[in-house]
């Protein structure tokens, strides 16, 4: 091994806390935009094969920037499920409250 | 999988101002399958948009035109069933091999771990090993952390760049793009697109990394539904290991064969500990077999104390890799791959219908001859133009054909590449069948043998066959 063991840095615990707290692991919200944006992404994708083969256009030529905006539209509307997909799997808010006992 | 195992709290300092995983270098048998891998992926990923395939690039996809030009094959809206099948193809081999190899993908081919091993090798390179880039980070800025910095992001940057060039290839031809691109001529939607994948890379394989494993991608998420018992997967032989060095020094017990080192987290590209057992996190890439392996070398212990298993072969020490499910998966991806085959080797390069026109029932000439009118349809499905002959003959119930002449007019037409053609044409009979009877139609490319297809479609004339002779009689 040609790297130098150091046991101020390679504490198993320590890494580990690391990987658990970096970036998407301790900001719920932007991992949230994160797995809606890129869900919706291929989502689009998927769309816009569908779109340029089954829908018919005759012999058109389609120009980049229509594709683009077609592309864009695509994305916002997959982004609606991907979305509410992404916020029905949160826990309820009170999930995992004890129950409350009437009196 | 196993249930993971809780770690003991430990008070630490040193990563609290910024989580970062700063993975380990590893070299070994892995590592080098893996190396290989990146380097036949990202050549057949930089080099395929500039080769072509009988004058026509070898991968493109023409959104413009609706063409696709795949590997000397080019699909056009018509074959939107090939996608079909080269999706159900991809499904089926994506469940095969999972069911087998475990995430073999992941750790091997998926892109993410493509770019993100040769933006960490660029990483090692400007800043040195795991030690030295934490020192760096820790330390405060100065001229030579600003330079190694630069540099980094200064060739991250530019590679970035050129795979984000390199994907807008697909779309638009390399010479062209790269051309234009050299020249700061690069405008419009090939610019965004170029930049947009470009940051897109530098930041996927820069910065985020595992976290696309962890919390973005789908994949990992269902393996439990592909996974069984069965299935290759990378553990740590907690019956060899435990109690390990310092947990064995504490208690007074002899020590299993971990000497706690902490090598095999260190090295993990995704921070997990394998010896919790396996976690979904985990993407399969061994460089903890590696890591591993070397230690064991180091201390005289025999390899495999972290190593590629199965639950089974865990509790037997055997593999059974021909087990109903795997055949059933793998039976069904040969099926379907060689459905696939079948359609790409016998897709027809024309698309013919015949369609009658329904506004008249058949049209009786003078002479006593009959005519039908019919839309011909025709996409010509290949990359060049091509002149089509049509011919037509009666078949009878039995689909032979009769002898009864017939003529089209008119019976050629030219079809540009990739066009769609609809042309009226006429069928006449001098003497047909009374009634309903079936003529088939045949095209025939007149420059190309093998753009050739027929279509039966139905001609009409009267039940009854009048004689001109007798009308002037009346």
């Amino acid at each position: 091994m040609k790297e130098i063991n150091d046991p101020q840095f390679d504490a198993a615990d320590a890494i580990l806390r690391a990987a658990r707290e970096r970036a998407l692991g301790a900001r719920p919200g932007l991992r949230m935009l994160a797995i809606t944006g890129w869900s919706s992404f291929l989502g689009a994708v998927v769309l816009l094969a569908a779109w340029l083969l089954a829908i018919p256009h005759d012999d058109e030529t389609i120009e980049f920037g229509r594709l683009a905006s077609v592309f864009i539209v695509l994305w916002a509307l997959a982004a609606v499920p991907a979305l509410s997909a992404a916020m029905l799997a949160q826990p309820s808010p009170g999930a995992f409250d004890p129950p409350r006992r009437r009196h | 999988m196993n249930k993971p195992v809780s770690t003991p709290e430990q008070t630490v300092t040193f990563y609290q101002s910024a989580a970062k995983i700063y993975a380990r270098e590893v070299r070994g048998r892995y590592a080098r399958l893996r190396n290989i891998a990146m380097f036949a992926l990202l050549g057949f990923y930089y080099v395929t948009p500039w080769l072509s395939w009988n004058g026509t690039p070898f991968v493109l996809f023409d959104l413009p035109h609706r063409r696709f030009h795949v590997f000397g094959l080019t699909l056009v809206p018509q074959d939107f069933y090939l996608l079909t099948a080269m999706l159900a193809m991809a499904a089926f081999t994506l469940f095969f091999f999972t069911t087998v190899g475990g995430r073999l993908w992941c750790g091997y081919a998926c892109p993410q771990t493509v770019w993100t091993e040769a933006f960490m090798w660029i990483e090692r390179y400007t800043e040195g090993d795991r030690y030295a880039r934490i020192k760096l980070d820790r330390a405060p800025w100065s001229a030579q952390k600003i330079l190694r910095k630069s540099a980094k992001h200064l060739l991250w940057g530019m590679f970035a760049l050129y795979t984000g060039l390199t994907f807008v290839a697909y779309f638009v031809p390399a010479p062209q793009l790269f051309a234009d691109a050299l020249h700061f001529n690069l405008a419009g939607w090939a610019l965004f697109w170029s930049v947009f994948y470009g940051f897109a890379t530098w930041g996927n394989a820069g910065f985020l990394r595992e976290q696309v494993c962890k919390y973005m991608c789908p994949y990992a998420r269902f393996q439990s539904a592909m996974f069984d018992k069965d299935t290759l997967i990378i553990a740590y032989d907690e019956k060899r290991g435990e109690p390990r060095k310092s947990a064995a020094k504490k208690e007074g017990k002899a020590a299993g064969d971990c000497i706690d080192c902490s090598i095999c987290v260190q090295v993990c590209p995704v921070g997990i500990d394998i010896r919790n057992g396996l976690q979904y996190e985990c993407i399969a890439c061994a460089a903890c077999v590696d890591a591993c392996n070397d230690v064991m070398d180091s201390v005289n212990k025999p390899r495999g104390l972290i190593r590629y298993t199965s639950d089974h072969h865990d509790e037997t020490g055997h593999f059974h890799i021909f087990r109903p499910r795997a055949i059933g998966y793998g039976v069904i991806w040969l099926l379907v791959c060689a459905g696939f085959g079948v359609l790409v080797l016998f897709r027809s390069p024309i698309s013919f219908d015949v369609v009658r026109d329904r506004k008249q029932l058949y049209r009786e000439m003078v002479d006593g001859g009959v005519e039908n009118v019919y839309q011909i349809k025709l996409s010509n499905k290949s990359d060049q133009p091509h002149r089509y002959r049509l011919s037509a003959v009666f078949v009878n119930q039995h689909g032979e054909d009769d002898d009864l002449d017939v003529s089209l007019d008119p019976s050629e037409f030219d079809a540009a590449a990739g066009a769609h053609e609809s042309v009226t044409i006429t069928a006449r009979a001098d003497d047909p069948h009374p009634g309903v009877s079936k003529l088939k139609f045949t095209v025939q490319a007149v420059d190309a043998d093998a753009h050739h297809d027929d279509h039966v479609a139905t001609f009409l004339a009267p039940s009854e066959r009048h004689d001109s002779e007798h009308d002037n009689e009346h």
